[in-house]
């Protein structure tokens, strides 16, 4: 797998996923390679916005059990510095890109993204079968019914419905769906950068007051246990 | 007080039910940082009121507000009680950041733990302070012609309280109007939760009132007991410490410094003018 960064627009920065399975696999160099993409990305003062794209898998074909997942899972994923908190935390803006099936790993990290553009013809795996999915997050974009209800169902949500829930900020064409990322970059990226560091602490502080970090904390000793099981 | 200039309290009519009105609509009820202070005393007084169970706050003219007041945005730790300095010091920030907006005595502290059940008439431009009124009212009402929105956030970043806007609209949505410059129009609001009724007609002050109507009919106690059950799940959502982060925020965001390309409009408004800034403005969302 590799991880491209390309730039798109003035302080629009693109980040294309090169498989996203192996995301579902938690091969370790995957989330490593997309985890220090979007660190050093993050840590360029010319980059407001992030776009993050090749997040579809085609059909799922199931995930790996952590008992079978390389040792260095915890790190690349799990931990502080791990995929799906460098994501929710992350000092930029991150923008998913979705056309077509998103598996439950790419689900997670469009929970953990701040926008979610996508074609109406995806769908999105249960981001739940996923250790790092963060409910308290995931009720903080969703409500508590419609998150219990995708958690204990499972199952893929079209896009539609993912719209209407608040988990999709857009829906747009296919043949659109760049132009939309990247006009969503452009108008971020209008935002000063520190105005844009101070928003995203902000927000990163209401997220602990609720709950995220400790939900985090618990989901990385719980890995490290390897207490979920498949 | 002269009548379309601040802020003022009176009686509506109907039974128990008082009113804010933020009038100024010759500037669109735009916010001086005086009228912050009005309206808290405004609250201040109906509450004081044991005959008034139901508060009702709308706008005069077409607009609920356009926000702060351009001629005042990054003057207001000025009007603190620290010694003046050159450059104000981070503890003037905090004070006035607490005193007029986010303490407990501030506007939005005072809103949120009024012991009254209030209810927005939000109509036209509901901007700025205006989204944070809707936020911080018990039941909102949107005319047809509402929008919501917060442009200075584009400005200057999303200062202020930001775990009310989280929980009442979610975190997606709520990324909309803090990064994208979303203006959402009534159905918007109403899909999102912002508002809980949106009626056919640009003036929502009828059907706010008759709300209010409904609600005054519960009696005293239980509006008092309710509003403090209210207040201590807020509590528990975060909502308060939301408010000494808002603090913080407030502060940090007046001290930001703007990178080349950025547009700065303290600095549009020395060179330009309030009008010749409020264009620059306009000009510099464009994204061609």
């Amino acid at each position: 797998m590799s991880t491209d960064t390309t730039l798109l627009a003035d302080h629009v920065c693109l980040i294309t996923v090169g498989d996203a399975a192996a995301l579902d696999r938690r091969e370790s160099i995957a989330g490593e390679q997309l985890r220090d993409a979007l660190l050093s990305t993050s840590d360029d003062d010319d980059v407001k916005a992030i776009i993050l794209a090749g997040l579809t898998t085609g059909r799922f074909a199931g995930l790996v059990g952590p008992q079978d997942a390389h040792p260095g899972t915890r790190a690349s994923y799990s931990g502080t510095r791990g995929l799906h908190q460098v994501v929710t935390y992350c000092k930029k803006v991150v923008i998913a890109e979705v056309d077509g099936q998103v598996g439950p790993t790419a689900s997670a990290l469009c929970l953990a993204a701040d926008f979610v553009v996508s074609t109406s013809q995806s769908t999105f795996a249960s981001p739940f079968s996923v250790p790092e999915a963060n409910y308290p997050l995931a009720v903080l974009t969703m409500r508590a019914n419609r998150t219990k209800a995708w958690m204990f169902r499972g199952g893929e949500l079209d896009a539609r419905s993912a719209y209407e829930a608040g988990f999709v900020n857009e829906l747009v064409p296919g043949k659109s769906l760049r132009q939309a990322t990247t006009d969503l970059g452009r108008r971020v990226a209008l935002m000063p950068l520190d105005g844009l560091t101070v928003s995203k602490m902000n927000i990163g502080a209401a997220f602990d007051v609720i709950g995220v970090g400790r939900e985090f904390d618990a989901t990385e000793a719980s890995v490290a246990a390897g207490g979920a099981s498949w | 007080m002269v009548s379309g200039q601040g802020v003022h309290a009176e009686l509506a009519d109907a039974p128990h039910v008082g009113r804010i009105v933020i009038d100024r609509p010759d500037h669109g009820n735009a916010f001086t940082l005086d009228m912050c202070r009005q309206f808290v005393a405004a609250l201040a007084t109906l509450e004081a009121d044991d005959y008034v169970k139901v508060i009702v706050v709308c706008g005069n003219g077409p607009d609920l507000t356009v926000g702060l007041d351009p001629e005042e945005v990054g003057t207001y730790h000025d009007r603190v009680d620290v010694p003046a300095e050159r450059i104000p010091s981070l503890r003037a920030r905090l004070r006035a950041a607490g005193e007029i907006f986010w303490g407990r005595d501030g506007l939005y502290g005072r809103l949120l733990t009024s012991q009254k059940v209030t209810v927005l008439a939000a109509n036209g431009r509901c901007h700025d302070v205006g989204l944070d009124l809707a936020l911080f009212c018990d039941i909102a009402v949107a005319g047809s012609g509402a929008e919501f929105a917060n442009p200075r956030w584009q400005h200057v970043g999303v200062d202020g309280d930001v775990s009310m806007l989280l929980a009442t609209v979610g975190r997606k949505r709520a990324n909309e109007l803090m990064f994208a410059a979303a203006r959402w129009t009534p159905e918007q609001a109403l899909s999102a939760g912002l508002v809980n009724i949106v009626v056919e007609v640009p003036d929502a002050s009828a059907a706010a009132l008759e709300v209010a109507r409904t609600v005054s009919t519960i009696m005293r106690d239980g509006i008092a007991a309710e509003k403090y059950l209210t207040l201590a799940a807020t509590e528990k959502m975060g909502i308060g410490a939301g408010f000494a982060t808002a603090t913080i925020m407030s502060a940090m965001s007046s001290t930001i410094h703007f990178r080349p390309g950025e547009f700065n409009f303290l600095r549009a408004r020395r060179d330009l003018g309030v009008a010749g800034a409020l264009a620059a403005a306009e000009q510099a969302k464009s994204l061609t």
